[in-house]
């Protein structure tokens, strides 16, 4: 029970309100941008499967739904990632600067068992932009800081490394999910819609 | 901040606890721009969970307007070091026993807790789910259960002789259960198909001859015997010696309904605690537009005379909205002070005396905490008082593997809440027994009740501005929801109230207009056949489970057959 498989990885997407996660999540899904900008609604979560060594997983990325435009979002939105994507726009230094209790308030939420090796990502948003405003340089020094996280520079608005950067996120979330096996913490959890294979799966009223 | 904020929205919600939330999502689903506002910088308010330290805060600070008469006691040392020089003072105090629960108790001391303290999940309004309740169908039937995870209750307990025993759910249990003879096991069995096939033509007779009496006399007329009956009294239909036959027919119904749906036991918890039930409301009202301000402080409500439209003052910014919903403890003074009379504060009834308890030890056998500790359910009587106590172990994401956290609600009948609970408290905790569990923390408050008197009418008197209730006395939330449900009818009266929010993979995106993303925007025909779609998909659900019900009626009868044949 406690080496089952989780084939279902959570990932969720943080950064200050318009840097781009939105965009990022409908590019990489939907290969689509809009640039007509409106805080988030209607975004919920996005599943894809994906191929990461070797094995197809279903990657679910959270989105904010907007909760972050004025600092609030719930713990409930924490529970159970897998892997965490930062965000921050490259034309706006205060953006970049933020990543850093962005950081903080995903491991006091989400209490990780391990938070010197969580999987975070970081993405430079918006490249596509001419008027840039945070140097690649300084941006690496920061990841590399913080335990060496990968660092893409992104353009949701022409596509520019976003897949790369999804699969190193699909790649690094997989990693920590294995670990995480060796100690399941909470066997036996039940999803209400997913009804039947709970029944299947536990319930011992129809053997006897 | 406040500043970016539009100055115009349908429903300002002020409060994030259960009711507030549901009708903060309701609104939103069916297009409405909301505000959601609360003035605690975390979701739930008088619903949420907390990790410990911050518990241990609220409580030392004594409260708020909706948590009074706090306390709390440590029954450990400061530290492991001192507990281990003072072992002998420990031990004394506490009556401890034997070696091994002295063991337990010493690998515990406020600064190891206190370091877990985030593994901690501390509700102050606990409850406990039917798989086939009101909640778990809202759930469903709204979407909104793809963002909460659940544990089944591992044992719906009952005291009988001082003992704690386990109520048999499933069927295998009831033929496992060293508990009960075999005779007993028939009669319990026969008992509950009795009860599944009331108000088929075979109990007629049976609901015309009890008509006016209580449930207790009906069990009696079936000649069960004292510990069936306290089964099915206390664990089943969890009735009272004047609970009407009606009503205890129903709740035994209950019950069984949500048999063998998920876990063993017809109840289910949320993984991390109830905390989280308000955010999964919070999330899907986000999701569909609505706009979220935690930490933020109501100043003022004004409503111009001829438009009953209101003014909410929000940190010196006027923003208007059609729509009012507060939780009682959060309407601003200033407000209340200049409308006494018409919108003065109601009479505090039904509060609720809580009590929240850590041990390093389960509650009961080994057997109902195989495997590290079960979820597991008691109800409680003293008296004509009956309490509610739900053990959680760290499988359910409340509290740290080693501890147990023990919640015991009742009814206030004061505002001294360790002398309300002290009736049931003994019966669990009594220090004199060495079975019993061994405090290592312990803590008592008041979760305050607001209810409109007739002398004092509620705010709700207005068309403007509802009052939302506290936590009703009740295991799932079944009157929360209906009380939810019916100021959202008051708002719009012929919306639906949650309907289905579609799945990510549902969502068309025409064009790059983000608000084609909602399902609202589906032409009226697209939007019947998705309904359509789902109508049929729920018959088909139904019609499983009566096919499932039909195969264990056989099998039962079968059973019966083998047993009258020994």
């Amino acid at each position: 029970m406690a080496t089952r498989k989780k084939s279902l990885l959570k990932v969720i997407i943080l950064g200050d309100s318009s840097v781009g996660k939105t965009s990022l999540m409908n590019q990489y899904i939907n290969k689509r941008f809009s640039n007509q900008y409106k805080a988030t609604i209607g975004a919920d979560f996005c599943t894809k499967e994906v191929i990461a060594d070797d094995r197809v997983v279903t990657m679910q990325i959270w989105d904010t739904a907007g909760q972050e435009r004025f600092q609030s979002l719930g713990v409930a939105f924490y529970r159970g990632a897998d892997c965490c994507v930062l965000v921050y726009d490259v034309t706006s230094p205060n953006s970049f600067k933020n990543l850093d209790s962005w950081r903080d308030e995903f491991l006091i939420q989400a209490s990780p068992r391990d938070p010197d090796h969580f999987p975070f990502v970081v993405l430079g948003n918006k490249v596509d932009m001419d008027n840039r405003q945070v140097s690649t340089r300084r941006a690496q020094q920061w990841c590399q800081s913080k335990n060496d996280m990968p660092y893409f520079e992104t353009s949701a608005k022409d596509g520019t490394n976003v897949e790369l950067a999804f699969q190193t996120i699909a790649r690094n979330a997989l990693a920590q999910e294995a670990e995480v096996e060796l100690y399941n913490e909470f066997p036996d959890q039940i999803r209400l819609n997913t009804d039947r294979n709970n029944r299947n799966g536990n319930s011992d009223n129809c053997q006897c | 901040m406040s500043d970016d904020l539009p100055d115009k929205f349908d429903l300002i919600v002020i409060g994030t606890g259960f009711p507030e939330s549901c009708v903060a999502a309701a609104a939103s689903r069916i297009g409405k721009t909301v505000l959601h506002i609360d003035p605690n910088e975390y979701y739930g308010g008088v619903w949420a969970s907390f990790n410990l330290e911050s518990f241990c805060a609220l409580l030392e600070q004594g409260g708020n307007k909706e948590l009074r008469n706090a306390s709390q006691k440590w029954h450990v040392a400061e530290t492991l070091k001192v507990a281990e020089a003072e072992s002998d003072t420990v031990a004394g105090e506490t009556n401890i026993k034997t070696d091994a629960a002295k063991q337990n108790v010493l690998d515990w001391s406020r600064e190891t807790l206190l370091q877990q303290s985030r593994r901690f999940n501390l509700d102050l309004s606990p409850k406990i789910l039917y798989s086939a309740g009101r909640l778990v169908q809202l759930l469903v039937s709204s979407n909104i259960c793809r963002y909460a995870e659940f544990r089944a209750v591992d044992h719906v307990c009952t005291r009988f002789q001082n003992n704690i025993i386990n109520v048999p759910c499933s069927r295998s249990d009831v033929f496992n259960t060293k508990d009960l003879n075999i005779v007993e096991k028939r009669l319990l069995m026969k008992f509950l198909t009795l009860c599944m096939t009331y108000g088929e033509d075979k109990t007629d007779e049976d609901a015309l001859q009890f008509r006016g009496k209580t449930f207790r006399e009906y069990l009696q007329e079936q000649k069960v015997t004292e510990k069936i009956s306290i089964c099915v009294m206390q664990a089943i239909a969890m009735c009272n010696d004047d609970t009407s036959f009606e009503e205890g027919m129903a709740r035994t119904q209950q019950f069984l309904n949500s048999l063998g749906r998920y876990g063993n036991t017809p109840f289910l918890f949320p993984m991390y605690g109830c905390g989280e039930i308000p955010q999964c409301f919070c999330r899907l009202c986000a999701v569909f537009g609505g706009i979220y301000c935690l930490k933020r402080q109501i100043d003022d409500i004004n409503i111009e005379a001829d438009t009953n439209i209101a003014s909410v003052v929000l940190e010196g910014k006027t923003i208007k909205a059609q729509h009012v919903v507060s939780a009682p403890g959060h309407l601003p003074n200033a407000f209340l002070q200049r409308n006494v009379g018409v919108y003065g504060q109601a009479e505090l009834v039904n509060s609720l005396s809580r009590g929240i308890f850590l041990s390093a030890t389960p509650l009961g056998s080994e057997e109902l905490n195989s495997g590290g500790g079960g979820v597991n359910l008691l109800r409680l009587l003293a008296g004509t008082q009956e309490a509610i106590l739900i053990q959680l172990s760290h499988f359910s994401g409340t509290c740290p593997k080693g501890v147990f956290l023990f919640h015991i609600t009742t009814t206030a009948q004061s505002d001294q809440p360790a002398q309300d609970l002290a009736p049931f408290v003994s019966q669990v905790f009594n220090p004199d027994d060495e079975n019993a569990p061994k405090l290592l923390y312990s803590a008592y408050f008041t979760i305050m009740g607001r209810e409109r008197t007739s002398a004092t009418p509620n705010v709700d008197v207005s068309t403007t501005i509802f009052c939302t209730s506290t936590p009703y006395y009740e295991l799932d939330y079944d009157k929360s929801i209906i009380s939810a449900r019916e100021i959202f009818a008051k708002l719009y009266a012929d919306a639906e109230f949650l309907p289905r929010a579609p799945d990510p993979e549902e969502i068309v995106i025409e064009g790059e207009d983000p608000r084609a993303l909602s399902e609202n925007s589906l032409p009226d025909d697209l939007r019947e056949q998705l309904r359509e779609l789902e109508n049929s998909a729920e018959n088909m659900d139904i019609e499983d489970t009566d096919a499932a019900q039909a195969g264990e009626c056989t099998q039962e009868d079968a059973e019966t057959q083998n047993m009258d044949a020994d």
